[in-house]
């Protein structure tokens, strides 16, 4: 049986961040219950027998306030049927206020190879009007907790393009961050409807400006030893996510969790975004979906394009595709943007800020296809 | 003056400023006259067109046989012809006042006198009518008809037979009658003209789908009777006098028409062009002699692309053009395409309001938008050739010869201008502004002034009359003749994308004006346009030199931050919508060029000078 991805959602946090546009609630421990045995039935639906786990992220909400009580659960209902591949990536979404001695030595018990802190910045200031619940020093401290207690591959979120910040805290952040990182994730602020932010008016930072902040993280990451191997992520060589990598590579992934999302390659499944909702269509033994879609070729080749051209890699493409690809960047101006590997295609490293822009002036995907 | 052809006929028209109450008078007279009775009077009856209804003005001269018992109980025919009430069709005016005798020229007293109150006057005189002025709401509290009076007597007007009336509640026009009667003469026939050879002057043309074309005439002398074969003089067209009749104002076949008598004929006339305002009817075997007078065929003045603000309307707009254009052989259209708003029309107007008349008529009666893009006057551009000269008409810059002119011809035009005494500073500014050289400056009273200018038509076919309204807070009134051609230093404008011409956006434009509206046009676009993959070159060039300069730097970043495994259907929506938009764009090499960045160059009107200094 081939290698499965592994998405759980970790619908919980404690105060909502000003940006956040996850499904998540206020955490309690009723609800974690609820949740945790909602999730456990979801894994015996969706999760083949004797399959092999290659990844396995918990993202969020903030998967690190769940109790030992749900890990274990989880990870028992997990491992009954399926076993984790030699070197597998165990990653779980760690908010800074809840990385304990105690949360960080239990989840290198369970298995946990992989932690990405929610540092966001290291400006007190901008860490209050994002509404997050640590200052700078905690989050340092959480890295130091997070190494005492041997992991190895720590990553850290940053965001730019926040209103007041400017080039020095965000240079001063990758430099002080850098070395105890294996892995950095750095985002442009995006005000999403129905946000706290959107609400409050909040403007992120002009397309210029925000585009010489991400130089300078790129550069300063890049001296440090972090290199971009996809927009928004840097590794050192080795430490690339490859639950993500998975991911814009179009490959399957099962998701789990109100809200998570699922493909198989063809068919992609989005759960419902209520934790009782949730639980009660597992309850009754049904498939918790809301959202369903089958893209067609076309939708999916664009589909590939959009999430390979992202990473260093690009996309790969059949030969067919490829020479399509060529002459129709070449009629709609594009051809300065790509550079063709054998493999297929992939993005100028000075057109990575432009791919939305590029992507809409390719012409539509029936014309790539033929 | 010959002899009195028939002593109980009065051939008259009504003219007046815009709002004076023409159409409001001519409805109480046809009331009074009992040709339209009370209870179906609706009104401006005259004026058929629910759009002319609404403007106060009416397009299409028709006529009006009325009946009417003196005082003295003797009994006339009046001839009510109704006169376009516009500039623009100054030319139809002319022939409907050729066949009258007299005119009533109406002024609101609330008012005073205005712009076209002087030109129909100065019109009704060259035309040697008889003039009765007639002073309109006089039952108002404002009126002022003493001033309005001293201001006749100003302006030439021979006062004598004076009458005060308010067509409103038609008081008043009981007397109005009984001074046209005699005031106004019987119709005679022409010095010189044989009494009993046919001719007769078009004085309006339409069409009826029964009919085919119906001409309103007036027969200067011979007789006009059903079956006879006639001929089209400048047309050249001969067919029979299928029906002959009146209007009273409703059609009424009366099988013939006398001297000094006016009415409609069908003669079985396929096309609106052959049927020219003008031109005169005779009888087909009748021996050569001279044509009445004054005929003109009258070409567009003004040009310009007219194109359906959806794409997918095109078929309705042809459809509705060609509808107007039956009904208005002033209108010419010829298929365009253009690079920036696809598939339309170029037409040809007489003027502003014609052309304002057309796409209001398209959007009011037919439901189609259309966008008027780059008025253009008619220049004459001349290029030197061995010994001689040839002249080639430019309606658009794209006709611009490419090799360039010797020498270019503009229309002007001979503008009358009326204006508070008070705003008579910032009024003569925006005519110098746009190139006017004053003639006459005369003060009708102290309060008023009347400017003549000699202007270029190409500086009015835009915004100058929003501009004169509002520098007057509306009191300024406006009329102009063409004049003639004369030269002008006008300049070809390119505008180059990335070093590529876009030819939708040329432009022709005056010497002095050229720097100032380049700067306009390039600091307009690079606003308009995007910022795109690559730096975009924004340049107007005038004969191949650059004279304008402005650069749209490249997008430094449009990307989203994440897109992980649950954001892939929404970020690909987000895409789609994206590349909609950027097909509504038009494409010049690799620049995307959207719509509204055209429309802020092509609109009519907005390039214009500021003048308000
Ligand atoms: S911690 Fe993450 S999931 Fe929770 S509110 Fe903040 S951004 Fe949203």
């Amino acid at each position: 049986m081939a290698a499965v991805h592994v998405y759980v959602h970790v619908p919980f946090c404690v105060d909502p961040c000003g940006y956040c546009d996850f499904y998540r609630g206020r955490y309690r421990s009723a609800g974690e219950a609820v949740y945790r045995e909602a999730l456990v039935r979801e894994i015996g639906l969706r999760v083949p027998e004797g399959a092999v786990v290659r990844s396995l992220y918990f993202g969020g909400g903030t998967p690190s306030l769940l109790t030992e009580a749900g890990w274990t659960a989880i990870f028992n209902a997990l491992t009954a049927r399926a076993s984790f591949e030699t070197g597998a990536e165990i990653s779980i979404e760690a908010n800074p206020a809840s990385v304990t001695k105690e949360n960080a030595r239990m989840w290198r018990t369970l298995g946990v190879n992989r932690v990405s802190v929610g540092v966001q910045s290291l400006n007190n200031r901008i860490l209050r009007f994002l509404n997050r619940l640590h200052n700078a020093r905690q989050a340092l401290a959480a890295l130091d907790c997070l190494a005492a207690a041997g992991f190895q591959n720590v990553s850290a979120d940053l965001i730019y393009a926040i209103p007041g910040q400017n080039l020095r805290d965000l240079r001063g952040a990758v430099r002080h961050l850098a070395p105890s990182l294996r892995h950095l994730s750095a985002y442009a602020l995006a005000v999403e409807p129905g946000t706290p932010f959107a609400r409050r008016g909040v403007v992120p930072q002009s397309p210029d400006q925000t585009a010489a902040q991400y130089e300078i993280i790129l550069e300063t990451a890049g001296l440090a030893g972090l290199r971009r191997y996809e927009i928004s992520n840097f590794a050192r060589p080795g430490y690339e996510c490859s639950h993500n990598l998975n991911t814009w590579a179009y490959g399957a992934l099962i998701g789990l969790g109100p809200s998570a999302v699922g493909f198989d390659g063809r068919r992609r499944y989005r759960n419902v975004p209520d934790i009782r909702q949730y639980s009660v269509s597992l309850r009754r033994g049904a498939l918790p979906e809301s959202f369903e879609e089958s893209p067609g070729t076309n939708t999916r080749l664009r589909e590939r394009l959009m999430s390979g051209l992202r990473t260093r890699d690009g996309t790969l493409l059949s030969t067919r595709e490829r020479s399509r690809l060529q002459k129709l960047s070449a009629e709609a101006g594009l051809s300065d943007c790509f550079e063709w590997p054998e493999s297929g295609a992939r993005l100028k490293s000075s057109k990575w800020l432009v791919l939305d822009e590029i992507l809409a002036r390719l012409p539509a995907e029936e014309a790539v296809v033929g | 003056m010959g002899k009195v052809e028939a002593e109980e006929i009065r051939n008259f028209c009504i003219v007046a400023h815009v709002d004076h109450g023409k159409s409001t008078l001519a409805d109480r007279i046809l009331e009074l006259t009992g040709a339209v009775p009370k209870e179906k009077m609706r009104a401006q009856y005259m004026d058929q067109l629910d759009i002319e209804r609404e403007r106060g003005i009416t397009i299409k001269a028709a006529a009006a046989r009325l009946s009417y018992r003196s005082g003295a109980g003797k009994a006339y025919q009046l001839n009510l012809i109704d006169t376009p009430g516009h500039v623009d069709f100054s030319y139809e005016v002319s022939r409907s006042l050729a066949a009258c005798e007299g005119a009533l020229l109406v002024v609101d007293v609330s008012q005073g006198v205005e712009a076209q109150t002087v030109s129909n006057f100065l019109l009704a005189k060259a035309s040697k009518l008889a003039i009765l002025p007639v002073l309109n709401k006089c039952d108002l509290k404002q009126s002022d008809v003493e001033r309005t009076t001293r201001q006749l007597r100003e302006l030439g007007v021979d006062i004598t037979h004076l009458v005060k009336i308010s067509a409103k509640t038609g008081e008043g026009v009981p007397e109005l009658l009984e001074k046209l009667v005699t005031v106004i003469p019987p119709p005679r026939s022409r010095a010189g003209e044989d009494p009993e050879i046919l001719k007769a002057l078009i004085i309006d043309s339409s069409y009826d789908n029964y009919r085919g074309v119906v001409a309103t005439i007036r027969i200067f002398s011979g007789r006009l009777v059903e079956q006879d074969r006639v001929r089209l003089w400048a047309a050249g067209v001969e067919t029979v006098a299928a029906e002959v009749g009146v209007f009273s104002p409703v059609p009424v076949r009366v099988k013939q028409l006398g001297p000094g008598q006016v009415g409609y004929v069908a003669a079985g006339w396929k096309s609106m062009r052959d049927v020219a305002v003008g031109d005169t009817l005779v009888r087909a075997a009748s021996p050569p002699s001279a044509p009445l007078p004054g005929y003109q065929r009258v070409k567009p003045m003004v040009y310009a692309g007219l194109f359906p603000t959806d794409g997918e309307n095109f078929e309705a707009l042809k459809n509705g053009l060609q509808k107007l254009a039956l009904n208005d052989s002033s209108l010419t259209i010829e298929p365009e395409v253009s690079d920036a708003l696809g598939f339309g029309f170029k037409c040809g107007f007489l003027g502003l309001l014609h052309m304002e008349i057309v796409s209001e008529r398209l959007s009011k009666e037919l439901g189609i938008e259309t966008l008027l893009a780059s008025p253009t006057v008619v220049y004459r551009v001349y290029q030197r050739q061995g010994a001689g000269e040839t002249m080639v008409e430019v309606k658009s810059a794209s006709e611009m010869p490419k090799e360039g002119a010797d020498r270019i011809e503009e229309p002007r035009i001979r503008a009358l201008i009326f204006t508070p005494t008070e705003m008579v500073g910032p009024v003569m500014q925006l005519l110098e502004d746009r190139r006017g050289v004053l003639e006459e400056m005369n003060y009708l009273d102290p309060r008023k002034v009347i400017l003549t200018y000699d202007l270029p038509l190409s500086e009015v076919i835009t915004d100058f009359y929003d501009r004169l309204k509002s520098l007057t807070r509306g009191y300024a009134s406006f009329d102009y003749e063409f004049k003639t051609y004369a030269p002008a230093d006008m300049r070809k404008l390119d505008v180059l994308l990335n070093g590529k011409e876009v030819d939708a956006l040329s432009l022709i434009v005056h010497k002095d004006s050229a720097a100032r509206i380049s700067k306009s046009v390039s600091s307009r676009l690079a606003e308009a346009i995007p910022r795109q993959l690559f730096e975009v070159v924004v340049q107007v060039a005038s004969n191949g030199r650059i004279i304008a300069r402005e650069t749209i730097r490249a997008l430094r970043k449009n990307v989203t931050a994440k897109c992980y495994g649950g954001d892939i259907t929404r970020k690909r929506k987000l895409l789609e919508k994206q590349r909609e938009g950027k097909k509504r764009m038009k494409q010049i090499g690799t620049v995307e060029i959207p719509k509204e960045a055209f429309l802020s160059i092509l609109k009519s009107g907005d390039l214009n000078p500021p003048s308000a200094r």
